[in-house]
C-alpha cells in the first residue's frame, strides 16, 4: 500500500466494500403503491372552484346528441314530405322505454345502457285524406368499460334518430 | 409521476437503502423508512419541483430521521456493508493486508461523524451530485461538499495507520 494515499484512493477502496443489500420484501412493498389505485385527493379549499363533474361530459353528449337529432329530423321531414305521397305504411311504436343491462366479463366489466324517448309531432293529411302522425324516436346507446383492477374506465355514446309516421285518429 | 417515482426507486433502491440503513442503523427499521416516505409520496403525489432524485432522497433521509425521532440509533449498528468474503490473494501477507484495510475503512466510515457519513453515502453510493446532496439535506451545496471531504479526510487518517 503506498504510504500516501489520496482522496480518489479512498473513494476508490469505499467503492469496492460489498454493500448490504435491501431484501426484495421492501421491493413488494414499494411496487404495492405503483400497483394500487388512484390515491384519494385531498378535499379542495374552501372557495376553490368545484372538480369538474362526469355529468358535465353527459349532458355534453346529450346536448351534442340533440343537436346531431335536430339535424336529422329536419332532413327526415323534408324526406316525408316526399314521402307522403305515396303508399304508407304503419310501424307500431313502443312507448318510452329505459332498460339498463350489466354483462360481466371476465376483465373488464362491461355495461351497456340503453335511453329511448318518443315524441310525436301534428297531425297531418296525407295526399289521400288519411291523417298521419310523424313520430320522432331518439334512442342513446351508452357502453362502458370498466377494469377493476387498474380502474381505467371507456365509455362510447351512440345517439340514433329515426321518424316514423303512424295513422292517427281524430274525433 | 408515478413513473418518475418509480423509475428513482428502481435506479436507486440501493443508495436509497444504505442512506436510510446508515441513518437508522437498522436494517429492518431502514426498509421501514423507505416504505414510509413512498407512501407519502404517493399520497402526495405532486410533481417534485427540483430534482426529482434529490426528491426522493430527501424524502427518504426525512423519513429516517422520524424512525430516529420514534426510537434512538442502537448502540450496536448495523453496517451498511455485506460481511468481508474470504480474499483468495496469491500472498498471504498481502490478503490479510487487504482484509485488515478493508476493516479499517468500514470500521472508519460507520463511526463518523452521522452528517459526514450521510454524505459519504449519498455521495459515493447513491452517485448524487453535490447539488442534488445540497437539495436534499436543505443545506448550502458549499457546506456539504466540506463535509464531504472532510469524511475522505478522516478515513484516509483512519486506514493510514495501518501503513
Amino acid at each position: 500500500m503506498s504510504p500516501e494515499l489520496k482522496d480518489a484512493d479512498i473513494e476508490t477502496l469505499l467503492l469496492h466494500q460489498p454493500r448490504r443489500e435491501p431484501c426484495r420484501a421492501l421491493d413488494d412493498r414499494v411496487a404495492a403503491f405503483f400497483n394500487s389505485a388512484a390515491p384519494q385527493q385531498a378535499p379542495a379549499p374552501f372557495g376553490a372552484p368545484p372538480p369538474p363533474s362526469p355529468l358535465r361530459f353527459k349532458n355534453f353528449v346529450y346536448a351534442a346528441a340533440a343537436l346531431a337529432a335536430c339535424v336529422v329530423m329536419t332532413f327526415s321531414l323534408m324526406s316525408i314530405r316526399n314521402t307522403l305521397d305515396t303508399a304508407i305504411t304503419p310501424i307500431h311504436v313502443a312507448d318510452a322505454a329505459h332498460s339498463v343491462t350489466s354483462v360481466a366479463m371476465a376483465n373488464p366489466i362491461r355495461v351497456d345502457e340503453v335511453y329511448s324517448q318518443d315524441e310525436a309531432g301534428d297531425v297531418v293529411l296525407t295526399s289521400d285524406n288519411q291523417p298521419v302522425v310523424p313520430v320522432r324516436r331518439q334512442v342513446m346507446h351508452t357502453t362502458r368499460w370498466l377494469d377493476p383492477a387498474t380502474n381505467v374506465r371507456m365509455e362510447v355514446t351512440r345517439p340514433v334518430e329515426q321518424i316514423v309516421v303512424l295513422p292517427a285518429e281524430i274525433d | 409521476v408515478r413513473e418518475l417515482l418509480g423509475s428513482v426507486y428502481r435506479d436507486h433502491r440501493q443508495g436509497l437503502f444504505s442512506l436510510a440503513l446508515s441513518i437508522t442503523g437498522d436494517a429492518n427499521r431502514a426498509e421501514d423508512a423507505i416504505h414510509d416516505a413512498f407512501e407519502r409520496l404517493f399520497r402526495r403525489l405532486g410533481k417534485p419541483a427540483g430534482d426529482p432524485i434529490a426528491y426522493v432522497f430527501a424524502a427518504v433521509r426525512n423519513a429516517s430521521l422520524d424512525q430516529l425521532r420514534r426510537k434512538p440509533r442502537p448502540t450496536a449498528p448495523d453496517s451498511i456493508f455485506e460481511f468481508l468474503p474470504a480474499v483468495s490473494e496469491p500472498s498471504p501477507d498481502h490478503a490479510a493486508c487487504d482484509a485488515e484495510r478493508d476493516r479499517l475503512v468500514r470500521a472508519a466510515l460507520d463511526s463518523l461523524p452521522d452528517a459526514q457519513r450521510e454524505a459519504v453515502v449519498m455521495r459515493l453510493y447513491s452517485g448524487l451530485s453535490f447539488e442534488q446532496m445540497a437539495e436534499a439535506t436543505r443545506e448550502p451545496m458549499s457546506t456539504v461538499a466540506s463535509r464531504y471531504r472532510r469524511a475522505l479526510q478522516s478515513l484516509r487518517a483512519s486506514v493510514e495507520t495501518l501503513v
